[in-house]
């Protein structure tokens, strides 16, 4: 129990620590920026108490900066610049180039020799020559060679004159930087003399050093940042800025920036908003969680109420009681924290790698961490199981013998029952769905989605209370059908469905409970499942209609103009259509391109399907209307063997519009939204322009859709608006007969169990070269890696997995328990007759009305809830950029794996209790209810 | 003589091992039980009589001897036999009670007819009868639970002889009740006896009851003292 509630902060944290470093490498990807740097520039000022003032303020802050905002140091770069030095081409004399000194630390492990030497390291600059170091771009563009000897100049102004000091250097050794190495924040090193640290304060006073610049750069470990410290790198940053503010020169230099400071700060933000998310899935279990220690707690405690009963009328007093029951639960809940928190780690650890729904790979650990978070978590579920488990005892403490008698004799009607909670719950959950419907459509209308959509608090657990409720309004009806049930067959029911019956009918309590119970778990199990299955394939399904296929790519299309000469290309136009529009020449000359051989591909290994699809923008004439709109183009038969689908994008399958393409090769598509855009219908004529070298071709239009594969039914514009797109599906062939060929892209349908690296060799062979390829693949791992979806999927995983088992363990506990109590009963049963097979049946006939029947309802529920309530999670997940419909996924394997969790429930307690029963000795049972 | 006799007992022992002593509850007994008849079982706690109504019952196995029944073997019989032996021949009435609490007073004797495969259309009449040799017909469709410990004693009586058993095993079943409802009980007793033939052993150690059994059978530790007839008794 502890271990699972722990588990929950314990996975949020995780997820949000990967999230943070992940953001951190992405960064570097998008930026190409090592996103670990801290720097300490400045140009210090002339005046010597200044300077050293300046330079030991710098250094402080080098030093400390680690330490105030809580990050790890990896390494630190020390560097002195001395700026505005001169030096003469010894080729052309006249040729002054503008060059500086450099004194850095460290810097021999950082770089590669190429020639010579690294430097003398106690050069002296007033005797002969300075050793100096330079890159070996710095040796070719000035024509520099090793062992030369080149003066380095410098003008000061002493006194009201002029003077110009010369320094030798020699060209000691060349290197190249080490690539890769977050050592080098910067490459831009051809016009730098590199001298030896430690040579520096010969150079104390020396006129050079009137331009003077000092940096320190701090490397941290990046992936060592930590979310526990993000809030206090964004407030020590602002502090040192400002101190350094104070004190140095902010308004013409950056005495200090970093390369990551966007990326935490952007981070921050979806912070709060992840957290809240995350904890938010997690209430449906903890509901469970609670009501499952109740439960078994309000069980143990009716079991001993004649215990209780006794020793009050004995005289222990109520106080006395309630503490016995204290110490018990206390105990019970330190030890289930004890093991429950490293549990909760193992946990974690699985549910970390969590991919999908329930598909576990492994991948690197979830970082976790135990942060005051998690104790703080363990503390209230401690809590809460003492509560649970104590606040039956305090209602039993109360009562006497006398009371209790009496209540057996009249058996109250339940609470819930009485105050027609199931009802108002149910009601309520109905109510909300309705409400919350109508938001969600107006949203989607509108265009909104991601995680800046309005979260509705309550979508989360809603579904559970919609559960309770149903599953409370079923209990109240259940009795009266098995009265009707063994009404109508009374004369024939064995005494073994008899008695059971009788159990059924009249027991109430804690039969409810467990019911409950089990349907509250089936129909949170299937809601998560059912909700996890539809995000994630909604996810999938969106990205595959979005490229169109597994792969897409096009090749570089040789341009000739009309004299059959090579030609340079002009813009590119990129439509609404996926990646990659067509190149448009505009005011140029008539381009003609050279098709590469398709031929290449359609010999291609490991593909089901290949096809040549022409994606570009277009517009369309019509009604005097002349709209943009997306165009594709493709031959028929190829598509359909190669094109992702789903059955639910067009009123037809794919199949049929592709014959009639085929038959008709001047039919098109259009996208519905240019039927009331253009007043347009089936059959009407209209004429698609802007082709290649603006031609125009006559086509008919023969059917509407609303999606199309690569098709994206929204862009925003620079205001930010979301605006509608068009399109038109037209056939390739027929478009090869109007107008000239221009660079199509190729889709790729790759065999199942076929790698990208597979299909890219291939690729690679081709005579042509490509000038992008896109896979599916690449998109949806990006997807998966979303924080939103992972702890999603987790979350989801976790609910699933832990409803099943405390469904299973709750059934075993409560029948074992209930058993026990009606030993008594057996024996007699026994004892009258009835065989022990028999009475065994009796048993299963009583399990089959009580679990299978919450069994079935509690998959009705669940199956219920989703188709109910998981629509409303289509405008979070996919929100605007939803260019398919938004479609609920039930996996049958999730109902089954329910089904067979069931099946070994049942079929292990049977044991249990055929065990038990065996074990029965009558007359020892019958003495015992003597007592 | 011989189909005068109900249980031939031949040379009964039963050992128990209760931490790590052997107890002998019943030690080499040997009794002729005549039919028709109120069998008194007398003795203390722990002198064997429930082990020995255990035996007769076959709720229990002797660990030595022979029980014949009617002329037949029933220590030998297989679990399956003993449940049919008892369903059959043999009505239970136990010191607590032990009904159906969810069930009623009706409702618990026709489950008894159940169980003893008694067909459907016989059965409700049959339980009226019952319950009005008990007299409780004004209470019958009372659940157990409102009934009083008396009441409830007769339900278990009238589902004990619904079925028509041979022979009624009572374990103490006056234990819980006050002078004048034990001494009802009895007379019900008698009642079924003349009435359906049935046998009654009574096991009980209220020295009240001694007077109205047919035969007295006194243990100790296991073993017969004395054997008493009506006719004999002092």
């Amino acid at each position: 129990m502890i271990g699972v509630i722990t588990s929950i902060p314990l996975f949020a944290n995780g997820i949000l620590q990967r999230t943070l470093t992940r953001d951190l490498m992405q960064h570097q990807q998008d930026t190409g920026v090592f996103p670990g740097y801290i720097n300490l520039a400045y140009t210090l000022g002339r005046d010597e108490d200044i300077r050293n003032r300046q330079r030991q303020l710098l250094s402080r802050y080098a030093d400390t900066i680690p330490s105030r905002f809580g990050v790890p140091l990896d390494s630190m770069v020390h560097f002195i610049r001395f700026e505005s030095l001169r030096f003469l081409d010894e080729d052309d004399p006249q040729r002054i180039i503008t060059c500086r000194f450099r004194f850095q630390s460290d810097l021999e492990n950082h770089i590669t020799m190429l020639y010579g030497r690294t430097f003398n390291p106690t050069a002296d600059p007033t005797n002969g020559t300075v050793d100096v170091m330079i890159t070996d771009e710095m040796m070719h563009k000035h024509k520099m060679i090793p062992e030369g000897v080149y003066t380095v100049s410098n003008v000061s102004y002493a006194g009201g004159m002029a003077n110009t000091n010369t320094v030798y250097v020699r060209v000691a050794g060349v290197f190249q930087p080490n690539s890769e190495d977050a050592y080098w924040q910067s490459m831009l090193l051809s016009d730098t003399f590199f001298l030896p640290y430690e040579s520096f304060e010969t150079f104390a006073g020396h006129p050079f050093s009137s331009h003077m610049s000092e940096s320190y750069l701090l490397i941290l470990d990046y992936a060592g940042i930590k979310i526990e410290n993000v809030t206090q790198i964004t407030e020590e940053y602002a502090k040192v800025y400002s101190e350094i503010a104070a004190n140095l020169d902010v308004f013409t230099q950056k005495p200090i920036t970093t390369t990551f400071m966007t990326v935490i700060d952007s981070f921050e933000n979806r912070e709060g908003n992840l957290q809240f998310l995350l904890q938010l899935l997690n209430i449906p279990i903890l509901i469970m969680l609670f009501y499952y220690i109740f439960m078994i707690a309000k069980m143990k405690i009716s079991d001993e109420e004649a215990f209780i009963a006794v020793i009050r009328s004995r005289g222990a007093s109520g106080r006395q009681i309630f503490l016995l029951y204290l110490l018990e639960s206390v105990a019970i809940g330190l030890t289930a924290v004890i093991i429950g928190l490293p549990l909760g780690w193992a946990i974690c650890r699985v549910i970390g790698s969590a991919n999908g729904f329930l598909d576990f790979v492994s991948r690197a650990a979830l970082p976790l961490r135990m942060s005051m978070q998690v104790y703080m978590y363990a503390a209230v579920a401690f809590l809460c199981i003492v509560v649970a488990a104590v606040v039956p005892a305090l209602a039993y403490s109360r009562t006497s013998i006398v009371e209790q008698k009496r209540k057996l004799a009249r058996p109250k009607k339940p609470i819930w029952k009485v105050l027609f909670i199931d009802v108002i719950t149910l009601g309520l959950s109905l109510y909300y769905l309705y409400v919350i419907r109508d938001q969600t459509e107006l949203f989607q209308g509108m265009g909104f989605g991601g995680t800046e959509a309005p979260i509705s608090l309550p979508l989360y657990f809603i579904s559970t209370v919609f559960a309770i409720g149903a599953g409370l309004c079923f209990l109240r009806v259940y009795p009266w059908l098995v009265s009707l049930v063994y009404l109508i067959g009374r004369r024939f029911w064995s005494p073994v469905t008899y008695a059971a019956f009788h159990t059924i009918k009249r027991s109430g309590g804690t039969a409810n409970f467990l019911m409950l119970f089990i349907i509250i778990a089936l129909s949170i199990g299937l809601f998560n499942a059912g909700a996890a299955r539809t995000i994630n394939r909604n996810v999938e399904d969106r990205i595959f209609n979005a490229l169109g296929s597994d792969i897409v790519t096009q090749q570089y299309w040789t341009q000739l103009d009309e004299q059959g000469n090579y030609y340079m290309s002009a813009s590119m136009i990129v439509g609404a259509f996926g990646p990659g529009g067509s190149d448009r020449v505009t005011s140029e000359g008539p381009i003609i391109y050279e098709e590469p051989p398709f031929i290449d591909f359609k010999a291609l290994e490991g593909v089901d399907g290949v096809a040549r699809v022409m994606q570009m923008n277009a517009s369309i004439r019509f009604n005097r209307m002349n709209p943009t709109v997306s165009f594709i183009a493709f031959e028929p038969y190829e598509f359909a063997q190669t094109t992702w689908w789903r059955s639910d994008l067009a009123p037809y399958h794919l199949n049929e519009y592709m014959q009639i393409m085929m038959e008709y090769p001047n039919a098109v598509i259009l996208s519905e939204s240019l039927r009331t855009r253009l007043g347009v219908k089936e059959g009407d004529r209209i004429r698609i322009e802007n082709l290649h070298r603006n031609r125009q071709m006559e086509v008919y239009v023969f059917a509407f859709a609303e999606f199309w594969p690569s098709f994206e039914p929204f862009r925003i514009s620079p205001a930010g608006e979301y605006l509608r797109n068009h399109f038109v599906v037209a056939n390739f062939d027929y478009l090869s007969a109007n107008v000239p060929k221009s660079p199509y892209n190729v889709w790729i349908n790759k065999s199942p169990g076929v790698s990208d690296a597979f299909i890219y060799d291939q690729l690679a062979e081709m005579s042509a070269s490509f000038r992008h390829i896109e896979t599916a693949t690449t998109r949806l791992v990006a997807a998966k890696n979303d924080p939103v979806i992972q702890g999603t999927n987790g979350a989801m995983s976790l609910g699933f997995i832990i409803a099943m088992v405390i469904c299973a363990m709750g059934f075993l506990v409560y029948w074992i328990l209930s058993i026990n109590a009606r030993m008594l009963q057996f024996g007699i049963i026994r004892a009258m007759g009835m065989t022990r097979r028999k009475l065994l049946r009796m048993l299963i006939y009583e399990q089959i009305l009580v679990s299978g029947t919450a069994l079935i309802v509690g998959v009705i529920t669940g199956h219920l809830a989703v188709v109910l309530f998981v629509p409303n999670f289509s405008l979070l997940y996919s929100g605007s950029d939803l260019n398919i419909p938004f479609r609920i996924f039930l996996s049958g394997d999730d109902s089954i794996r329910i089904y067979i969790v069931f099946g070994i429930m049942l079929l292990s307690c049977l044991l249990v209790l055929g065990h038990m029963l065996r074990r029965i000795n009558i007359a020892k049972v019958i003495k015992f209810g003597e007592d | 003589m011989s189909n005068d006799i109900l249980f031939n007992v031949q040379n009964v022992s039963r050992l128990f091992f209760s931490g790590g002593e052997e107890v002998h509850a019943l030690n080499d007994v040997s009794i002729d039980i005549p039919k028709e008849q109120l069998i008194i079982l007398r003795g203390r706690s722990g002198s064997g009589k429930t082990t020995l109504i255990n035996i007769l019952g076959a709720l229990d196995r002797p660990t030595s001897g022979n029980v014949l029944f009617e002329g037949k073997e029933i220590t030998g019989f297989s679990d399956r036999k003993q449940d049919e032996y008892r369903r059959k021949n043999v009505g239970f009435v136990f010191q607590s009670v032990a009904l159906m609490s969810t069930m009623s007073a009706f409702e618990n004797v026709e489950f008894g007819l159940r169980i003893a495969g008694m067909p459907y259309a016989e059965q409700k009449e049959r339980v009226k009868e019952c319950l009005s040799i008990v007299g409780l017909d004004g209470r019958m469709y009372h659940h157990a639970h409102e009934l009083s410990g008396g009441e409830q004693q007769r339900v278990a009586i009238a589902r004990a002889v619904a079925h028509r058993p041979v022979v009624v095993l009572a374990d103490e079943p006056t234990a819980e009740l006050d002078t004048t409802t034990g001494l009802q009980v009895v007379r019900f007793f008698k009642e079924i006896i003349k009435e359906q033939g049935t046998t009654v052993i009574m096991a009980t150690h209220d020295p009240n009851m001694v007077e109205i059994g047919d035969m007295v059978i006194d243990l100790e530790d296991g073993k017969v003292v004395e054997e008493l007839t009506k006719n004999e008794s002092s």
